[in-house]
C-alpha cells in the first residue's frame, strides 16, 4: 500500500555505516563497550515493556512506529512482485536478489516517510543521568549458552505469581534508567550537527537494508534480526519516538516486531533463504531468537496466569483475577494451545513458526534446545535462558557481530586520516553516530574496512546507475545488479558452513566476510 | 581384550555393533574406544588418494541424519552387498551425529575393502565444537571423551578417493596449490584440518560460475571456475570430479559442463530445507545413475492421542 509514486532515486554518495569487528581482538573490545551496553539496555527496555500483558493491552503505536509498521507491510508485499525464479539452483532462490534490489532502492524513501520531513531531534545527553548500579553487565564474551540474564532489568520480573503491578513498574523504571544512561554513554546525537537530518536518515536507511538477510548469500540469520532492533534503537536516538513512553516501547514489541517477523518468515519461505551459519538442530532456531525471548518476557511476571485464563475462557480476559494457576511453558508445545493464544502471546506465534517450517521429526528432535526451554518449570527461567541465548549466540559470537554495522566516525584519531572520504559526506572525523563504535579498530581491521567500504560504495553507485533510467520498472535493474559480482558482497557473508577461525587474519579479500549469523 | 580374540570373533563383535547401531542405539564409550582404535589401524594404511574400484555408490553429506542414512541403505542396498564411498560430513547439525558416524566407521572397519570413508570439513575438532557434534556427545555420553576419540580418529581419514583412476572425489574441491593427484598424495594429512593450504582447500572449496580462483565466502578454501576444473581433469586424465559439501535442491547438481558433480545425501536438511537427497551409483563400466530420495518422516510426538493435559503450573 501507499505505493511510492515517483519518489526520486536515492542520492547516495557514501556509505554511512561500517563493520568494526573483524577479529577476536575487535570482538573483545565490542563486548562491554558502550555500543554493546546500549543494545543490551535497549532490549532490556523491550523486555520490561512487554512484561505480563497480552498484545491487546494498550499498545498504540506512536506515529513514527505506526509508519514503520506500514513500511514493513509494504516491504512484505514486494514479495508478490518478485516470484521465485524457475532457475537451475543449488539452493536459495535468486529472486531474493531482485527483492533486495528493490529494498536498496526504496529504503531511503521509506525512512523518509517513517521519520517525516525536516530535521530530526537527535539524542541529548543529560548530565548526571546514570543507570542504577546494575548497568548492563557484559556477559563474558562467548560464554556458554547459560550466559547470565541479558538485560539491565533487576532480578527480572520475580516469579509469575507475584502481584505484577509494582514489580513491573519498578522494572520498567530501572530499564528506562539503564537505557538512558547507556544511550548517553554512547554519545549525544546533536541535532545541530545534522541540520537536515541527512546522515541520520542515511544510517537508518542502511540498517533497514541489512534487516532482511543477505542478498549475495541469499541467507538470513539471527544477526539480521538484531539489526532490525538496531534500526528501532537508532530511530529512538534520532528522536523519532520517545523511549520513556512505555506504551510506545510496548507497541514496538507487540505491534511492529510481529510484522517484521512475518515479513522475514515470508522471505525465508518464498526464497528458501539458507539459515546463515546454522547449527542445525543445535540452534535455538535457525533465524530468530529475540522473538522467542520477548514472548517469554510477556508470559513471565503474571502473563502466564492471564494466558491460562484466556485459554479457559475462549480468549477473553473478562473476570480475570490474579493469583490463579499459570500456564506452563510446555503448553506451547501443543498446537491447539498455540492457535488459541497466537494473537495475544508472541511466544505462540514464534513456536508456531518453527512447527510450520520444520517437518519430519518430533519437536524434541528437530528443536531440542527450544524443547528443553519449554520443558522448564518456570517462566523467569525460560525467559533468562532465551535472553541469555541472544547475548551469547549473537553478541557473544564474533562471526555474528562482525556482520553488524556501526555508525559515526572511527574512534581512533589516527585512523581518521587514513579513512579518506569514506567516513561520511556530512560528517568527517568525530561525527556522532546512532550506534557508534567507541573503540579504536585494529590496523588490520582498518585495512579490511577500507576495502569493504569501497566495495559497498561501488555496489550502491552501480545501483544508482542501473536504476536511473527505468525507475518505474525496477525489475529490469536486476540484470546489471552489481552485487551479483564477487567484489561487492554485502557486509556479512555466510554459506552453509563458515570456518570459525575465519577472521581478519587470513589475507583474503574484504567481501570474503565469511561466517555466519548463527 | 578384543585384541586378544581371534579375528572371526572380532568380526562377530563388529556385526553386533552394526546391528545395534542400525537400531539407532549408540555404542558404549568402551566400545567406541575399541572401534576407533581399530579404525585408526585401517585408515592409517590408506593413502591420501584412496583408490576405489567400481561398482561403487557415492554418498555426500549426511550430517547426523541417521534415519535418512537407513533410507539410503534401503534404496542403495546394504553393505557389503553394495560398495560405498562416503565423502565426508557425517556429523554436526543433525540430531544423530553420534549414531551416524559410529555406524559409518563400524561399516568401514567391518568391510574395509568395500566401504571407503573420506574426511569432510566437519570431521574436525574446531568445526564440531561450533556446529553440534561436541554438544551432542556431551549430552549422550555425559563427557567429551567420545568426541575426543572420534576427532582424534578423523585426523587419519583419507582426504580423497579415485574411482577407477578417472573420478576424483574430494569432499570439497580443488586447491590452487595442487595441480596433480601426486601433489595430493604427498600431503602429510594426519593432523587437524589446517586453516589454509592444500589440505584445507580439498575439504572446503566449492565450484563457482566465475572463472579462475576466487576467495570463498566461507572463510576457508576457494571457489574455482570451469576453466580450473577442465584443466585439472585434462592434465590428470580424469573424467569427473565428484564431491559433496554443498546443499543442492535436487540432491545432485552438475557444474562446469559436467566436469564436476555435487552430491548431497541429507534430505530435507535440518528438517526445514525441503531438498531431495541423492546418491550416485556407478556400475563396473562407470555408467552412472543418480538415485534421489526424500526424507524419512517419523511420527511426531504431538500426534499421539492424549487426554486433556494439565498445562498449569
Amino acid at each position: 500500500m501507499a505505493a511510492p509514486k515517483s519518489v526520486p532515486p536515492p542520492t547516495v554518495h557514501h556509505i554511512a555505516l561500517q563493520r568494526m569487528v573483524f577479529g577476536e581482538v575487535d570482538h573483545s573490545r565490542f563486548v562491554g563497550s558502550a555500543a554493546y551496553n546500549a543494545v543490551v539496555a535497549f532490549v532490556g527496555l523491550l523486555r520490561a515493556a512487554v512484561r505480563g500483558e497480552p498484545r491487546s493491552v494498550s499498545a498504540e503505536c506512536p506515529p513514527p512506529l505506526q509508519r514503520l509498521r506500514e513500511a514493513l507491510e509494504e516491504v512484505m508485499k514486494w514479495v508478490d512482485d518478485f516470484p521465485p525464479l524457475d532457475q537451475p539452483m543449488r539452493f536459495g532462490n535468486q529472486a531474493f536478489r531482485q527483492w533486495h534490489g528493490r529494498l536498496l532502492e526504496r529504503a531511503a524513501p521509506l525512512v523518509e516517510r517513517v521519520c517525516g520531513p525536516g530535521p530530526l531531534g537527535g539524542w541529548a545527553v543529560k548530565p548526571g543521568r546514570t543507570a542504577e548500579p546494575t548497568a548492563a553487565r557484559p556477559a563474558e564474551g562467548a560464554g556458554a549458552g547459560a550466559a547470565a540474564g541479558a538485560t539491565a532489568a533487576p532480578a527480572a520480573a520475580g516469579d509469575e505469581q507475584a502481584p505484577a503491578g509494582r514489580a513491573a513498574e519498578d522494572e520498567w523504571a530501572s530499564a528506562v534508567a539503564a537505557w538512558e544512561a547507556a544511550s548517553d554513554a554512547l554519545g549525544a546525537v546533536p541535532a545541530e550537527r545534522d541540520p537536515a537530518g541527512s546522515w541520520q536518515r542515511q544510517e537508518l536507511t542502511e540498517y533497514l537494508w541489512d534487516s532482511f538477510g543477505n542478498s549475495t548469500r541469499v541467507d538470513y540469520g539471527t544477526g539480521h534480526e538484531t539489526t532490525f532492533v538496531l534500526l528501532a534503537m537508532a530511530l529512538a536516538r534520532c528522536g523519532a519516538w520517545d523511549t520513556s513512553d512505555r506504551g510506545a516501547v510496548r507497541s514496538l514489541a507487540v505491534r511492529v516486531m510481529p510484522v517484521y517477523l512475518s515479513a522475514c518468515r515470508r522471505l525465508q519461505r518464498t526464497y528458501l533463504l539458507e539459515p546463515a551459519g546454522s547449527h542445525g538442530v543445535w540452534s535455538l532456531d535457525d533465524f530468530h531468537i529475540l522473538s522467542f525471548a520477548l514472548g517469554a518476557a510477556q508470559l513471565a511476571g503474571g502473563g502466564a496466569g492471564k494466558a491460562a485464563w484466556q485459554l479457559q475462557n475462549a480468549g477473553s480476559l473478562e473476570g480475570f483475577v490474579p493469583g490463579g494457576r499459570a500456564l506452563a511453558p510446555r503448553a506451547f508445545l501443543d498446537a491447539d494451545v498455540r492457535s488459541a493464544l497466537r494473537s495475544e502471546w508472541l511466544l505462540a506465534e514464534a513456536v508456531a513458526g518453527v512447527c510450520e517450517s520444520k517437518h519430519g521429526a518430533p519437536f524434541a528432535e528437530h528443536s531440542p534446545r527450544l524443547h528443553e526451554v519449554l520443558q522448564g518449570k518456570s517462566w523467569p527461567s525460560a525467559e533468562s535462558a532465551l535472553f541469555g541465548t541472544w547475548v551469547s549466540e549473537v553478541l557473544g559470537k564474533r562471526p555474528v557481530v562482525q556482520g553488524l554495522l556501526f555508525g559515526g566516525a572511527a574512534a581512533a584519531p589516527a585512523a581518521a586520516g587514513a579513512e579518506g572520504g569514506t567516513a561520511g559526506a556530512s560528517g568527517g572525523a568525530g561525527r556522532p553516530g546512532l550506534w557508534p563504535a567507541q573503540w579504536a579498530p585494529s590496523g588490520e581491521a582498518l585495512d579490511r574496512r577500507r576495502e569493504e567500504q569501497a566495495a559497498r560504495e561501488a555496489a550502491i553507485a552501480g545501483l544508482g546507475a542501473s536504476t536511473a533510467a527505468p525507475w518505474a520498472k525496477p525489475k529490469q535493474a536486476r540484470s546489471t545488479a552489481p552485487w551479483a559480482s564477487a567484489a561487492t558482497a554485502a557486509p556479512w557473508a555466510s554459506a552453509s558452513t563458515a570456518a570459525p577461525w575465519a577472521t581478519g587474519a587470513a589475507a583474503r579479500a574484504p567481501a570474503a566476510a565469511k561466517d555466519d549469523l548463527a | 581384550m578384543a585384541a586378544s580374540l581371534p579375528a572371526s570373533s572380532s568380526a562377530s563383535e563388529l556385526d553386533e555393533w552394526v546391528a545395534q547401531l542400525m537400531e539407532c542405539k549408540h555404542l558404549s564409550e568402551e566400545n567406541v574406544r575399541k572401534l576407533t582404535d581399530r579404525a585408526r589401524e585401517v585408515f592409517v594404511a590408506e593413502p591420501n588418494v584412496q583408490p576405489v574400484r567400481a561398482p561403487v555408490t557415492l554418498v555426500g553429506d549426511l550430517h547426523g541424519q541417521f534415519y535418512d542414512l537407513l533410507e539410503l541403505f534401503r534404496i542403495g542396498g546394504k553393505p557389503p552387498h553394495t560398495n560405498y564411498l562416503f565423502m565426508g560430513d557425517y556429523v554436526d547439525r543433525g540430531y544423530y551425529s553420534v549414531e551416524t558416524v559410529t555406524l559409518v566407521v563400524a561399516l568401514k572397519v567391518r568391510y574395509p575393502s568395500r566401504v571407503t570413508v573420506l574426511r569432510g570439513n566437519h570431521e574436525s575438532r574446531q568445526i564440531t565444537q561450533v556446529y553440534g557434534f561436541y554438544d551432542e556427545c556431551l549430552r549422550k555420553y555425559g563427557s567429551v571423551s567420545v568426541w575426543k576419540m572420534f576427532t582424534d580418529l578423523f585426523d587419519y581419514m583419507p582426504l580423497s578417493a579415485l574411482v577407477e583412476g578417472v573420478i576424483f572425489c574430494p569432499h570439497g574441491g580443488l586447491s590452487p596449490s595442487i595441480d596433480s593427484l601426486d601433489a595430493v598424495k604427498a600431503l602429510d594429512r594426519v593432523q587437524e584440518v589446517p586453516h589454509e593450504g592444500p589440505m584445507c582447500d580439498l575439504l572446503w572449496s566449492d565450484p563457482d560460475d566465475r572463472h579462475g580462483w576466487a576467495v570463498s565466502p566461507r572463510g576457508a578454501g576457494y571457489t574455482f571456475g570451469r576453466d580450473v576444473s577442465e584443466q585439472f581433469n585434462h592434465s590428470n586424465r580424469l573424467r569427473l570430479i565428484a564431491r559433496a559439501h554443498q546443499l543442492v535442491m535436487e540432491g545432485y547438481n552438475w557444474a562446469h559442463a559436467q566436469n564436476v558433480v555435487t552430491i548431497f545425501s541429507a534430505p530435507n536438511y535440518c528438517y526445514r530445507c525441503g531438498n531431495k537427497a541423492a546418491i550416485l551409483e556407478l556400475d563396473d563400466a562407470l555408467t552412472y545413475k543418480f538415485q534421489q530420495y526424500d526424507f524419512a518422516p517419523r511420527e511426531g510426538e504431538m500426534t499421539v492421542t492424549r487426554r486433556t493435559p494439565d498445562y498449569l503450573l
